[in-house]
Formats: structure tokens, C-alpha cells, sequence
């Protein structure tokens, strides 16, 4: 009973500390919802253990929070995002992005002068520059202006780099204004003149350049001028069912899209039957009182398992190469196997299965020794020969167990984004497709490169908008399943 | 509901994958360190593992980002520095592959480093995400080549501090070849002379695997007249793209031709290329200074050079340059620019840079004192080469472009089919993107 407490008192006064030690950040963050949630959260927590009642509360609590963390959270997320134009060019905030941009219209000014710089402290700790120019004549520059050093350096006192090194932010921020610019730091050892074109008007939220004279207005997420150019970055910013929109109606998204889901469910079907096959059938065969060496076997048959399967597919991917790959090699024959559409979709089965069967050999293994021996024991009295026996009895007994192993391996694999990713990449291309679409693409391959373009662009709102679409696609063919599991179920007891 | 709950955590898996992504490696590039191969390979993110996280800023006064290979040299000089500054300086290591993402989604939260090294072909990506700030070189700009230079500029503006330039230049089996060809069509006769007496297995090795690969033919498409972006104004032209322009048509017809002479192969992988040279099997190789340490190996000598003219037209590669960003959300702005002006952009500093890092310095002084056989073949190569577009635009010409090549090599459609319909998937796309 003492240990229970004491064990209590200390894990609570960790999750306590824990709790406090976040507070500053969020306040400093101004993360108030999140600051307002943890500490009802841990209010609530604290009240529960401390208590002596509530005990199912004590169960359900801790469970229901980490829900919450790890599977509502990104699932609320993603549908949060999936409604933004979150991508590249639109990362920041509004205020990071408006402050980028006015950054970027300060310019040093061309042939101007360039000043040797020291950092100047002042007593109330404020910064100022020593500015020596070109004819080594120095001048004190704070933000009201320049000053003569002819009454000395009072009252401020010279700092060296590491001294300096402290005010970083005060000494890039500090701009000396002058008749012709501002001068602000490069490096701690040198100053420039520059000049600023751009500024923000709060008001009517207008971005104004002087150079050009143009004016850019805020416009789903990013500054627009009338004639339609566009300052970099761009926000963040709530898109509505935009990212929906564009992937049913893009003709880009939409071509290849049927040839592809017939394809994904196709590799899903197929991959999981086969396997599911190989498995039981190994299972059987071990299963055999007279097989010798049986844990021999059962453990190499794990191997395709236990390995990574990152390395498996790239020695895969090696061995089915045309000229160069081991099979080709060992059969003295020409296969194009990652080169014919046909053939890659086979490549990728095999691959597929070959790194699936073991799960199915260990599942059923199991399964076949949980049937019991005497409803087959009966059956064989009543004269039914062991097909017969299997067809009727053991399979179905085995189905019914093993049904809800098979949607969640049809889930896996309809996303099976690895084995394609590493083996053939979707290819080989199809020709002729508006897209960058491979006959060996699934889904999630496909609109992962349509989301991604392969590097330097990321669209996370179009990718998390189809990751949605995928979900209720995989949910509708799971329901099914279970469905017309359940049927089955029935139709057995 | 009970389904649904159970599929869930798959789904949510996958969403995070794709929305967390941009962080990983494929094991094909992790080994490497190639910057500019291929930037959809380099960059692309570790598939379904979803993303671990981005690391955390290091606690000190400068923090840079590099990856493997430059950390150990960085963390001297940063050290130098340091010391000299009585400041603390951190080099966070990096997988090559993770530092673009990793900066991406770090820098905008203050969790990103105030440098990071990185090549100059994710430069658009940086800027049009506002992660980056320009750095001011002004005269010192003459310091550097000019394609280091051209590289590192976006919309006119320099971004960051170039220091090594890299691109592929032609290797030559010297046992198999004595003298290095001056054209590819001499190159061409004797690679397919020596595969029919069976000298050679593979004729020249072009790295291009099953997925394809437009990076390493860049030379022999811009040889035959092809181009990717045209020219406006000294940047990218993204409205003129010339994979389908007469000259980009020529190229693709070249390579049908090549593929059916068996000179090159849709077969032969960066690995198997570089394997089956240092066995000594291939007269001719085509590739970067990253593979220099393979070479080694080799159990024939070996020269480089730049890739020879075809028809007379000289083949310009991609340049991938180097170098240092600047973080627009550096904690310690200042310090980082001073380190970068007044530390690394001096000979000295450069110098020891590229002692460290085999790839061929992008600062004159320093590339102009090189002795080194094979870094100089590298360099004459680079210097008649272009950057690598950093437009983010480049990323949608990768992909359509990679497939058009290996439909080309297979034979699989016709060659101006081929490069036709990948024109018009990268028009559609760039279209898109706007």
C-alpha cells in the first residue's frame, strides 16, 4: 500500500513538473487553447489519482488521453490541413510571411557606402554603431541618427565580437536613419547603406512597393498586384474543399485514376489471397506430426519476415534487373521484368508475397492448433476423406478466425507504398498519360509523387486531402468485407 | 465502427506519412551523398516510416546544419572560430537527404539551425518558402566562377555562399582506351568496337536504372541541341521549356539510337555502372566526383574529362554548386553573417574546404591551384557546364522526364512521342503550380 503511494505521489509530481515546465514556452508561444488543455488536463488527472474514489475513471482516463494524442490529434489535423493551401510557398504565418516580404524590400544600395563597424553599449543596455567610413572618419549611429564622435564615445562603451555577440538581435534590428537610407550591420565588423521599398498597410492589409509603384492585396494566402504578380512567400490560409475540388475535377488527377485503383486493389486482392495461401499451405505442411526438422523450417520461413523489408526490396529490385539481375542470370534468359507492364506487376506480386507469406504462416499456424482436433476427429468417423475434411471443416473454422487479419492485411496493402516505392518507383510509365503515372503506381504512390512532385514542391493540403479520399476508400471495401464476413459467420454457426 | 476504429491507425500512419513527410532517406541515395543526381531522388523523403521528427536546435551561439560528409569540417572550423570569438559554435549532423525537409518544417517554428549546407538546386524551394536571406557579396562575387555564382542566384538576388562546384564528366578505362576520344562519335565506334571483341560488358555506362534518370544524359541531350529552361534575363525562362524543341527531339532520337546500337542501356544503374568499371568491364563511364572513392578501387587507371562534343556541339552537364544558406529565422543573424563574410569567404578558409571535400572548389584562387589530375577533370567539365535549374518547377521535369527516357531506351514508344507527351505532363504541371 506504501509503495502504491509513494509511486503515485512521484509519477504525479513528474507529470506535475513536467507540466509546469512547459507553461513559459506556451505562454511565451502564446498558445492558449493548448496551455488552457494541459492544465485542465492535468487538474482533471491530478484530481483522479489523488482521490480515493472514481476508480474506473483511473482506467479510462490515462487511455482516453493518449487517444486523443496519438490518433484524434493527427486525424484531426490532417482533416484540418486537407482544408488549407499548406504547401510550398505557403508555410509561415501571415505575420512571418508580411515580415519576410518587407525584409526583403530592404536592398543595400548600390555603390554606397560601406562603414567598418564596432557594437556600442549604452547604459540602459541599448545597442549603437561605431561606424568608421571610407575616409576613416567615425561616427556614433543610433536609431535616431548619426552622431559626431568628437565628445568621445559617451555614453556608450565598445564592445568586442563576444560582448556583441549578446545583443545579436538588437544589432540586426538596429537601422540608423539618414538623408539618403538607413545604414544596419552586414556582419558584426562592417555596415552598409539601405534603402527600403516596401511597405504593409495594416488597414486595408496592402502591401505597397516603391520601386514599381505597384500595390499587392491579400488574396487567398498570398500579396497580388492587379496584374497578377505575386510576392514571395505566400501564408497559410483556409482553402475550403479547394484540394477536394482538385482532385476530382483536375484532368491531370483524374485520367490515370480508374487504371490505377483497379490496379491497387487488384495488388491488394491478390496479395493477400496468395500469401494468405502460401502461408497455409506451409502451415499445413509443417503442421504434419511426420515432418522432421519443423522448427528448422519454421524459422527459416520467418526470415523474409524478421527482415527489414527497406533492404529486401532493393535486393529485389537488384535480382529482377534485365542484363545484370541474378534470375535473369540463373535462367540464361532476357525477361524484361521491370520493363514490361505485365511483368513488373508480377515483379511486384512476387516481392509482395514473398515478404507477406511468413505473417500468414505464423497466423494460421496458430489457428490450425486452436480448431478442435475432435470436430475433425468426428468428421473422419463419419467416413469424410481429409479433403473433405479440410473443404468443410478446418478451412471455414479457419476463415472465420482469420477474417479480421485479412481486412487489415487488405488496409496494409492497398497503402503498401514501400514495396512499389523501392522496387519499381510505379514505373513502368505509361505512355501517353498527361501524368507521371506508372503501370505499377497504387494510389498512394501515384498522388504521393502528384502531392510531393518527386522534390522541391510539397502540397501537404492536396496530400492530406487525398489521404482522406483514400481513407473512405479503404473504409468502404473494409465495411464490405466485414460485412459479407458477418454473413459468412452466420451462415457457420 | 469497430472497423473503422481498427483501420484508423493505418490511415492516420499513411496521412502522417504524406503529411509529415519530407523527412528520410531512400536507401538509393543515402549512400551517395549526390547532391544534384537527380534532386527527385536525393530529396525525396523516406516512404510510410512517417517522419522522425526534426531534430532540435543545438544549444549555442551558431548553429549550422551540414550533412556527414561536411560536418567534420565544418565542426574545425566552426571551432576555429569559436575560439578565436570565445563563442560556442554547433554542427549538427544531418542525413544528407533530411536536410531540406528538416529545414522546411524547423526554421519557420525557430527550431532551425542559422546556416545549413546544402547544394544549390533546392535555392527556389528556400526562397519561394521565405526561409532564406540573401547574402550580400558584392565585389567578392568575382571570387567565385561564374556558374557557382549564376547557381546561387534567384530572381536576380544571391542567396548563400557557394564553395565547391560538381558535375559528371566522362571516365575513361585507360587499359581498355589509351587515348581518351575528343568526340562522342569516336567514343561511340570504339565503345561498341570494344564490345564486340568482348572486352567490354557494358559499352558506356550511363547510369539510368528501371525508374530513369535524366540527370547523368544532361550532357548528351544538351549535346544534341536540347535545352530544359530557356533563357530570360540571365533566369530560367519556366514559360520556354525545350525538352520538346527540335533540338530536345534530336536528343531524344539520339539516345533511341544509342539504346538500339546497345552503346546504352536502361539496364545499367548508378551501382552497377560504377561496380562492373572498377571490375575493369567498361571502357567508358559517365559520372561525378562522388564516385572518386569507389574508383579507387579500380584495378586499370583511369582518366576524366569533360563528356566530348557531339556532332560538334559541345555536351554542357549539370553543375550542382555547393554552399552555405542563411537562415531568415537565425537566431544569431549577425554572427552568421559575419562567420559567412568575414570567416568562409576567404581563401584560406576555402582552401581548406576543399582539401576537405574532394569536390572541385568554386573559388577561382583555390580551383586554379589544383594538381590533382582528376579533380581537374571534373572542373574543366563543370566550367563548360550550366546550374542545375533551382526553380521548384525542376522538381515536376524530374519526374515526367525520367519516364520519358526510359520509354525512349526500352523502345517502348516512339522518341519524340516520348519527349513530347513528358513537354507537355511539365507544362501541364508547371500550369498547375501557379
Amino acid at each position: 500500500m506504501k509503495v502504491g503511494l509513494i509511486v503515485k505521489v512521484v509519477l504525479l509530481g513528474l507529470l506535475d513538473a513536467l507540466v509546469i515546465s512547459a507553461l513559459p514556452g506556451l505562454v511565451s508561444n502564446e498558445h492558449w487553447a493548448l496551455l488552457v488543455g494541459t492544465v485542465l488536463a492535468t487538474a482533471v488527472l491530478n484530481y483522479l489519482y489523488l482521490s480515493r474514489r472514481r476508480i474506473p475513471a483511473k482506467f479510462l482516463v490515462p487511455s482516453t488521453v493518449l487517444l486523443a494524442v496519438f490518433l484524434v490529434y493527427p486525424v484531426l489535423y490532417t482533416v484540418f490541413v486537407a482544408f488549407t493551401n499548406y504547401s510550398t510557398g505557403h508555410i509561415l504565418s501571415k505575420e512571418q510571411a508580411v515580415e519576410r516580404i518587407l525584409a526583403s524590400g530592404v536592398a543595400p544600395v548600390e555603390g554606397g557606402p560601406t562603414y567598418k563597424l564596432r557594437i556600442l553599449l549604452g547604459q540602459d543596455d541599448d545597442v549603437a554603431f561605431l561606424l568608421t567610413d571610407e575616409n576613416g572618419k567615425q561616427h556614433i549611429g543610433n536609431d535616431e541618427g548619426l552622431t559626431s564622435t568628437d565628445q568621445g564615445l559617451h555614453p556608450y562603451r565598445q564592445l568586442n565580437l563576444k560582448e556583441a555577440q549578446q545583443y545579436d538581435t538588437e544589432v540586426n534590428l538596429l537601422s540608423v536613419p539618414t538623408d539618403d537610407g538607413e545604414i544596419k550591420a552586414e556582419t558584426f565588423t562592417r555596415a552598409k547603406l539601405y534603402k527600403r521599398t516596401r511597405s504593409h498597410e495594416g488597414s486595408n492589409d496592402t502591401i505597397t512597393d516603391t520601386t514599381t509603384g505597384l500595390t499587392y492585396r491579400a488574396v487567398r494566402g498570398s500579396y497580388v498586384s492587379d496584374s497578377g504578380e505575386r510576392l514571395t512567400p505566400g501564408w497559410r490560409v483556409p482553402v475550403g474543399a479547394d484540394n477536394f475540388q482538385r482532385i476530382f475535377t483536375n484532368e491531370a488527377i483524374r485520367g490515370p485514376f480508374l487504371k490505377i485503383f483497379a490496379w491497387t486493389c487488384g495488388f491488394a486482392v491478390i496479395s493477400v489471397l496468395v500469401s494468405f495461401a502460401v502461408g497455409l499451405l506451409l502451415a499445413l505442411v509443417l503442421g504434419d506430426k511426420r515432418m522432421r526438422g519443423q522448427k528448422i523450417y519454421r524459422a527459416l520461413l520467418i526470415i523474409p519476415f524478421a527482415l527489414p523489408s527497406f533492404i529486401t526490396a532493393l535486393i529485389w529490385k537488384g535480382m529482377f534487373n534485365n542484363s545484370f539481375g541474378l534470375i535473369n542470370n540463373l535462367l540464361h534468359a532476357d525477361i524484361p521484368w521491370l520493363l514490361d507492364p505485365t511483368l513488373a506487376k508480377v515483379a511486384v506480386l512476387i516481392v509482395n508475397v514473398w515478404l507477406g507469406f511468413p505473417y500468414w504462416f505464423v497466423v494460421t499456424t496458430g489457428a490450425l492448433q486452436a480448431i478442435p482436433p475432435e470436430l475433425k476427429e468426428a468428421a473422419r468417423v463419419d467416413g469424410a476423406s481429409e479433403v473433405r475434411v479440410f473443404g468443410r471443416i478446418t478451412l471455414p473454422l479457419l476463415l472465420a478466425m482469420t477474417v479480421p487479419l485479412f481486412i487489415l492485411s487488405f488496409a496494409f496493402n492497398f497503402n503498401n507504398f514501400n514495396v512499389i516505392y523501392l522496387i519499381t518507383g510505379g514505373g513502368p510509365p505509361m505512355v501517353g498519360a498527361q501524368t507521371p503515372a506508372g503501370h505499377t503506381d497504387l494510389l498512394i504512390t501515384y498522388t504521393y509523387r502528384l502531392a510531393f512532385g518527386g522534390a522541391g514542391t510539397s502540397d501537404y493540403g492536396l496530400a492530406s486531402a487525398i489521404s482522406l479520399v483514400i481513407f473512405v476508400l479503404v473504409a468502404i471495401v473494409s465495411f464490405a468485407g466485414f460485412r459479407s464476413a458477418r454473413c459468412g459467420d452466420g451462415a457457420l454457426s | 465502427m469497430r472497423m473503422l476504429l481498427r483501420i484508423a491507425p493505418i490511415t492516420v500512419a499513411v496521412a502522417l506519412a504524406l503529411a509529415g513527410c519530407g523527412s528520410g532517406s531512400t536507401p538509393e541515395a543515402a549512400p551517395t551523398d549526390v547532391p544534384s543526381k537527380t534532386p527527385s531522388k536525393a530529396a525525396e523523403p523516406k516512404p510510410a516510416e512517417s517522419g522522425t521528427p526534426p531534430p532540435k536546435r543545438a544549444d549555442a551561439d551558431l548553429v549550422i546544419w551540414a550533412d556527414g560528409n561536411r560536418a567534420p569540417v565544418l565542426e574545425k572550423f566552426g571551432k576555429q572560430f569559436g575560439d578565436e570569438n570565445g563563442l560556442r559554435v554547433a554542427v549538427q549532423t544531418l542525413d544528407f537527404a533530411q536536410l531540406r525537409p528538416s529545414f522546411v518544417q524547423s526554421a519557420p517554428v525557430g527550431q532551425g539551425p542559422d546556416l545549413i549546407v546544402g547544394p544549390h538546386d533546392v535555392l527556389g524551394e528556400y526562397v519561394e518558402n521565405g526561409l532564406v536571406d540573401t547574402v550580400d557579396l558584392g565585389a567578392d562575387a568575382a571570387n567565385y566562377s561564374d556558374v557557382a555564382v549564376k547557381a546561387f542566384t534567384y530572381q536576380g538576388k544571391i542567396y548563400g555562399l557557394p564553395y565547391a562546384v560538381e558535375d559528371v564528366a566522362l571516365i575513361t578505362n585507360t587499359a581498355l582506351v589509351p587515348k581518351v576520344p575528343t568526340t562522342f562519335e569516336q567514343l561511340e565506334k570504339t565503345a561498341l568496337e570494344l564490345k564486340k571483341q568482348g572486352k567490354a560488358e557494358i559499352p558506356l555506362a550511363l547510369p539510368m536504372g528501371e525508374t530513369g534518370n535524366a540527370y547523368h544524359p544532361y550532357a548528351l541531350f544538351s549535346g544534341s541541341g536540347g535545352y530544359v529552361f530557356g533563357d530570360k534575363a540571365g533566369e530560367p525562362n519556366v514559360d520556354d521549356l525545350g525538352i520538346d524543341s527540335p533540338g530536345g527531339i534530336k536528343a531524344a532520337q539520339n539516345f533511341a539510337k544509342w539504346a538500339k546500337e546497345g552503346l546504352i542501356s536502361v539496364d545499367v544503374t548508378a551501382d552497377i555502372a560504377k561496380q562492373k568499371f572498377v571490375a575493369g568491364k567498361v571502357p567508358f563511364l559517365i559520372d561525378g566526383p562522388w564516385v572518386v572513392a569507389d574508383l579507387a578501387k579500380a584495378s586499370s587507371s583511369y582518366e576524366v574529362s569533360p563528356i566530348p562534343s557531339v556532332n560538334g556541339k559541345p555536351a554542357r552537364p549539370f553543375v550542382g554548386v555547393q554552399g552555405f544558406y542563411l537562415s531568415h529565422f537565425a537566431q544569431n543573424k549577425t554572427l552568421a553573417r559575419t562567420f559567412l563574410l568575414d570567416y568562409l569567404n576567404t581563401k584560406e578558409a576555402q582552401q581548406a574546404l576543399f582539401e576537405a571535400d574532394f569536390r572541385p572548389s568554386a573559388y577561382q584562387a583555390v580551383a586554379g591551384a589544383v594538381t590533382d589530375k582528376v579533380n581537374a577533370g571534373f572542373l574543366a567539365s563543370a566550367q563548360q557546364g550550366v546550374p542545375t535549374p533551382s526553380v521548384p518547377q525542376m522538381a515536376s521535369v524530374w519526374e515526367a522526364w525520367n519516364k520519358a527516357y526510359v520509354l525512349v531506351l526500352t523502345g517502348e514508344a516512339a522518341p519524340d512521342k516520348a519527349f513530347k507527351d513528358a513537354a507537355a505532363t511539365i507544362r501541364a504541371a508547371i500550369k498547375a503550380s501557379r
